[in-house]
Order: C-alpha cells, then structure tokens, then sequence
C-alpha cells in the first residue's frame, strides 16, 4: 500500500511541478530569452544543447514528452527545425503550443529576414532555407524584438504574471541598451573588418556590427566546400583582407584548420548559442563574441 | 535622323490619339481613377503619420532629439516604428511603455516572410509572403526510390515493394499531401507510384490535441499499423532496401496497412510512456483477411523511451494484435511482438543504432494450429556525416510451423550527399530450408523533392 502510493506521487509529481508556466525552447538560446522575461514564473527547459547543430536534431521521444507538457513552445522559426519539430509537435498532442496558437512564439516573427532568396532558386543551390536565414538571434537589436514576443505570449497565457513579465521585459531592454552601449568600442573595432564564416551563421551579427563575412567555407548550404572552393577562398584572403575564419564548434574543423594554416589567420571556434562555453545569459554570449572576435581582428 | 524622327512620331501619336477619342475617354477615366486611388493613399499615409506623432509624443519627455538623431542612421528596421526601439538608445534614460508597444508593433507586424507557417509546397513557396491561397496549400513532396540489381535466383511470389528482379526496380514514387485542416486536426495523404499504377499507401487524419484531455490522440483512416518499430516505418526511412523478413512473412511484405481508428494515450510520466490501440477491417491476407462482418483486426501497443545519456536513448515495445484469418469462418490469428532499439547520437555527423524486433504468429489453420516466430536485428552506423554502414540479420523458425525455415544476411553501405538524396549498395545472403542458397545484390537510388522531411525517431 505505502509502495503504491510512492508510485502515484510520483506520477502526480509532474502535475505539481505545473505550477510554474512550463517554457520548452527549441535551442538554449531562446530558453535564456525566456528565463529573462519569465523570471521565477517559468520552468524552462531546452531540447537542444548549445553544442548541436540546430538544423540536425534527433526527434527523441523525450522531446515528444517535454513538449506534451509544455505551457509555450519557442521556436525559431524560418524552417530552422523543420527536420525534427513538425514531427514531435504532431506526437506532442498538446493543442495549446501548435503554430499560430498563444502557446507557440515564433520567434522570427516581426523580424528583418536577411538572405530571401530570390523567386528563382531550387536545392542545386544547397540546403537554402526558402523563407530567409534563421540565425536572427545574434543581433541584439531583434533579442529585444523577439523578447517583446515572448512577452506577449507568456502576458497572454499566463494573465496574472503580466505585470511581473512586463517589469521583467523592461529591465531587460534596459540592461541590453546598457550593455548595447557598453559594447560600443568593441565594435568600432570590429567595424568594416572582413572574415570567412563556415556555415551562414553570423550573418545577422554581421549585420550588426558591420563586420563583413566576404565568404563562406560552405559554397553552399549544407554541401561540403569542394577543394577548388577551398583554393578560392585562399586566394580571397590576401586579395579582400581577410582576418579571420568563424565556425561553430559542431562544424568540421579540418578545412577550417587547413585554411588557417596556410592563409595565416586565426580560426576561431564560437559559439552561436548559450549551453556552451560556460555561458548561461544572452549577454554572455554576445560578450564572448564580441570578446573573441575583437581580440583576432582588433 | 534622330531628330526629324521624333517629330512625326509625335504627330502620329496624337494622330492616333484623336482618332480614337473612346480610348482617350477611358484614358481620362483611368487618370481619375488613379487620382482618386492617390487620394486615398494621401488620406491613409496622413491618418499613420498622426499616429506616429502621437506616439512621438509620448516618447518625446524620454527621448531627447540628440539622441533620437544618433540613434536612426544606426538601424535600419522594418518599420519605423521599430527604429527609436531596436536601437541602442545612449540617453540612459529607461526602457518604458512606449519602447515596449514599439516593439509589439513591430513584432505584430511580421511580414507573411517570417510566419511559422509550415504549408508550403516546398521549393515552389513564395518566400516572401506569397498572397494567402499560397499558403493554404497543403504540404506536397515525392519520394522516388528505383534501382538495379543482381539475384542468383530471381524471387517469386508477393515481394511488396523489395527489389524484384535481375534488372532494374522502380519500388515505388511515394507523394506525401499533407497539412493541417484547422485546429483540431490534420490530414495526411501517401500515395504509391508504381510502374503499373498507384495504390493508396496511407491517407489518415490525426488530432492536434485542441479541445482533448491531454496525452490523448486519434487517428483514422488508412494506416500502416503500428505493430512493432518496422511496421509504419515507410520504405525510405527503412535502413536495408528490402523489408525485415519476419515482416515480410507474418505482416506484409509492402507493410500492414488496414482501414480503421486508432486511439492512442501519452502517459503524465516524466518518461515516454506510449499506449496505442487500434481496430481495423483486417482485409490484409498474409495472416488475416477473414471474410465475416464481424472478422475485425485489434492491435494494441505499449511502448516506452528513456535517455540512458544526453546522447543514448532506449525504446522498448511491445505490441498484440488479434483477428480472424481467411482459411475458415471464425478461425484467429494472434500476433505479438516485442522490440527494442538503442541508438546513439553523439552529433548530426555521428551515429550508430541497434534495433532487434521478434514477431510470434499463432494462426488457427481447418484442423490444426500454427506457431511461426521470426525476429531480425541490426545496426546501423552513420560515420563522417554522409556515409552510413548497416549489417541486419534475419531469422524465420522460431518456431516454425506453416512458413519455412529461413535466414538471411544483409550487410549495406549507403552514402547521402545531402539529406535529400541517397545511394545505397546491399548484399544479401539468403537460405531458405532445403534450397540452395540465394545470392543478390541491389543498388538503390533515393531523392527527395519538396519540403524537408521529417524524419521519425
């Protein structure tokens, strides 16, 4: 008897862990987003981790059992996890956070979309994403948009909290302004300075900060550079200046070591979300970017 | 030349203009037309710059013109709205209501570009908002998958959708429809191209979860059913060209797919706890297809998952299904199943999987009752991002009763440029009890055109 009720508050346990609005964030870095408007009101919780490739992720069962559970989904959108999410969203049977629902931010909505590709365009072109690329949450100025988004929807769904939620909202716009201001000298010297990306990640940063990504290791998304790719980019690098080569830690490091080595320039492994390097807040991550990148180009 | 030209060509055109005065006449009403679309413009362009103004005004006690200046030229947003928001604002005066609801409006404003909307027809979508009946569209893709190859002895009988013949293969040209219908349901469609005709593979609705207790979830139409891992896996997520023996002998060689309603429960557990269960007409006559109204197909399924590691997941399943046979009025066919998969997923480069299925038959035959058991195991690894090695073996006679005793080896290698593409090379060794073993070997082509797959667990 005492055995059988250990067992059933153990399958109550989840029901009162309810108490709090539970946020499921696709990467980690829409769950530091949410953490900082959501404060204590929320549980949130990420499926991926900071080190995976966001594009390419396992549709686990556990997903299916966090997002059944889940109050607000936040993805982001632009068919970023157009492999993996559709599927567990249908097994999730949570009504609440499918696409256009109050429980569903999308977190490109209201955004500057940069790289639409044109009308004309097909998969010879590699991997392209056809709605515009999804990397948006390296600029600051769309954190602050897709903040606002996620206030809204936590505002609407969880109607008491909106007060806390929206002190929250602000003081996060006002430690980001700050801060905003704070990374001013780092990027007057990042500022017309030229780099390769390996995959299209850092183009909103870049768009930020004025860096210019003259070219990608990826001659295409998705599709591995070929050898007279790589023999290209080794010639762009003295012809444009090129200072430096940026890749996610996920992303091979071969070629990236390769052109390092004999073009001369740092490679820098970055980040392109939290759960990585010890970094837990936005903030974090976009000082250790700017840190980083600074510290090889400045 | 030029010059003189130019003068009577003009003359021409007025010429022309005067002799068709109906056409100047719809000329001046086009003109009027446009002023008037002008007017209206005007009026809606001035009615959004009071807006604006106001909303100035509010900002205007925090927000002094110096810093509104410097903050402009830096962000060039969407909408202006956003500008005086988005910006790093350098007077240190604090985020208020005003940079808040600037910053909805410019949310709320989303282009269709940045809408979650999945409908799309792939490739063919209009990526930057292309009008509304665009994107009602249903979701449209195809998946052809043919290819060569070489048997010792060509096979015979039912092979489904499995390589054929020495000689080319087409297996099938799958087209998947597919979208939401509103918010409670969504309709999925797949339909087989075959080279003499298209068969109805799947076509069910499932229910989004609105307006149900939560965990629960229909299904209804026709479907694959899910008895065991391989059963409603579709041939192109299948990891050998050709299906699992013990499926092919005791399901259906193309996969069990029957007419009929599923039900389906998720438990609360802090771990994927899965009930499915199901009733179909049991047409399928590999081992139902009784001919009674009453003869109806039952299956259940309980399955469960678990991260072992961030990496290592495990499923573990177990499913029954019972119905009535086509060798006699009344006469039962049970089934059950158990399977487990480990798989391992270090990175989107790195993998390896290991999934082992047993299936037991109990079928009631006029006079006597056979027992017929198979399983298949392999494992399959990924390794430098495209390639993916696979070893399968399969066995039939445990125990045997009406089907043979049989076995095979499978060992394959496929290469994937892309996620949507795939070749894929497989030998197969094959003894069937008192026969000379078969020898084959198939190259298989798979593309992928259309929106991204999904691929399933």
């Amino acid at each position: 008897m005492k055995k059988l009720f250990y067992l059933l508050s153990l399958l109550l346990l989840p029901a009162w862990a309810q108490a709090k609005v539970n946020v499921v964030a696709t990467l980690p870095v829409f769950g530091a987003l949410a953490t900082e408007i959501g404060g204590d009101r929320v549980a949130v919780q990420s499926l991926a981790r900071g080190n995976q490739d966001p594009h390419f992720l396992d549709a686990k069962p556990s997903y299916v059992v966090a997002l059944n559970k889940a109050d607000l989904l936040i993805e982001g959108g632009l068919d970023l996890e157009s492999g993996w999410l559709p599927a567990i969203l249908i097994q999730s049977r949570n009504g609440k956070i499918q696409p256009n629902t109050d429980g569903n931010v999308n977190a490109a909505k209201g955004l500057r979309i940069l790289e639409i590709p044109g009308s004309k365009f097909d998969r010879s072109m590699g991997d392209v994403h056809p709605l515009g690329n999804p990397h948006a949450w390296l600029d600051p100025r769309n954190a602050k948009l897709i903040a606002a988004n996620i206030y809204q929807h936590l505002a609407k769904i969880d109607p008491e909290g909106q007060p806390y939620y929206e002190a929250r909202l602000k003081d996060f716009l006002n430690r980001l302004d700050r801060k905003m201001a704070e990374w001013e000298p780092l990027l007057q010297k990042i500022r017309g300075k030229k780099a390769i990306s390996y995959h299209k990640s850092f183009s909103y940063f870049a768009d930020w900060t004025g860096l210019e990504i003259v070219a990608n290791i990826e001659a295409k998304p998705g599709i591995p550079p070929s050898s007279k790719h790589i023999d290209d980019l080794l010639k762009i690098v003295p012809q444009q200046g090129v200072k430096a080569i940026l890749a996610e830690s996920f992303y091979p490091k071969k070629v990236p070591a390769y052109l390092s080595e004999k073009a001369g320039i740092p490679y820098l492994m970055l980040p392109s979300d939290t759960d990585e390097y010890g970094i837990v807040t936005y903030f974090e991550l976009i000082d250790y970017l700017l840190r980083e990148i600074a510290k090889a180009l400045g | 030349m030029n010059r003189f030209g130019f003068v009577p060509g003009l003359a021409t055109l007025l010429l022309l203009g005067l002799a068709t005065p109906a056409r100047a006449e719809s000329e001046v009403e086009m003109l009027r037309r446009e002023v008037r679309e002008l007017k209206n413009t005007v009026q809606q362009l001035t009615q959004i710059v009071r807006e604006q103004d106001r909303r100035i005004d509010r900002l205007a006690p925090e927000t002094t013109p110096a810093a509104a200046k410097t903050a402009a030229p830096q962000a060039e947003p969407p909408a202006a709205t956003a500008t005086a928001a988005t910006a790093a604002k350098t007077d240190g005066v604090p985020n208020g209501d005003a940079e808040v609801s600037a910053l909805l409006d410019t949310v709320n404003s989303a282009p269709p570009s940045a809408g979650s909307d999945s409908r799309s027809i792939g490739l063919w979508r209009y990526p930057s908002g292309g009008g509304g009946a665009a994107k009602l569209l249903p979701d449209i893709s195809f998946v052809p998958i043919f290819g060569v190859g070489y048997f010792s002895q060509d096979p015979t009988g039912d092979v489904g959708h499995d390589p054929a013949r020495t000689g080319f293969t087409l297996q099938q040209i799958e087209m998947a429809v597919s979208s939401a219908i509103d918010p409670y349901f969504r309709f999925d469609i797949f339909l087989s191209f075959l080279e003499d005709g298209v068969e109805l593979e799947e076509g069910y609705f499932t229910t989004l979860g609105a307006g149900l207790p939560r965990g629960l979830q229909f299904r209804g139409g026709k479907m694959l059913i899910p008895f065991g891992r391989q059963n409603p896996k579709h041939l192109h997520f299948w990891s050998f060209a050709d299906n699992n023996l013990v499926n092919s002998r005791l399901l259906n060689p193309e996969g069990l797919g029957e007419l009929g309603l599923e039900m389906s429960y998720l438990f609360p557990t802090p771990f994927f706890l899965q009930l499915q269960g199901g009733f179909y007409n049991g047409d399928n006559d590999t081992s139902f297809g009784g001919t009674r109204k009453q003869d109806f197909l039952y299956n259940a399924r309980l399955s469960t998952s678990v991260d072992i590691t961030e990496n290592l997941t495990a499923l573990i399943g177990s499913s029954l299904a019972f119905g009535f046979n086509d060798t006699g009025p009344g006469n039962r066919t049970d089934l059950v199943g158990g399977d487990f998969l480990l798989r391992w997923k270090p990175s989107a480069r790195t993998g390896l999987s290991w999934q082992t299925e047993y299936i037991l038959r109990r079928m009631q035959f006029p006079g006597f009752l056979a027992s017929d058991g198979g399983l298949y195991s392999y494992v399959e690894a990924q390794f430098l991002k495209n390639w993916y090695a696979a070893f399968r073996y399969d066995q039939m006679g445990i125990p045997q009763g009406v089907v043979p005793k049989e076995f095979r080896l499978t060992p394959a290698i496929g290469y994937a440029p892309t996620e949507f593409s795939r070749i894929r090379l497989q030998y197969e060794y094959d003894k069937t009890a008192n026969a000379d073993p078969v020898h084959s070997m198939f190259l298989q082509f798979q593309f992928s055109l259309g929106p991204h797959g999904v691929h399933p667990f």
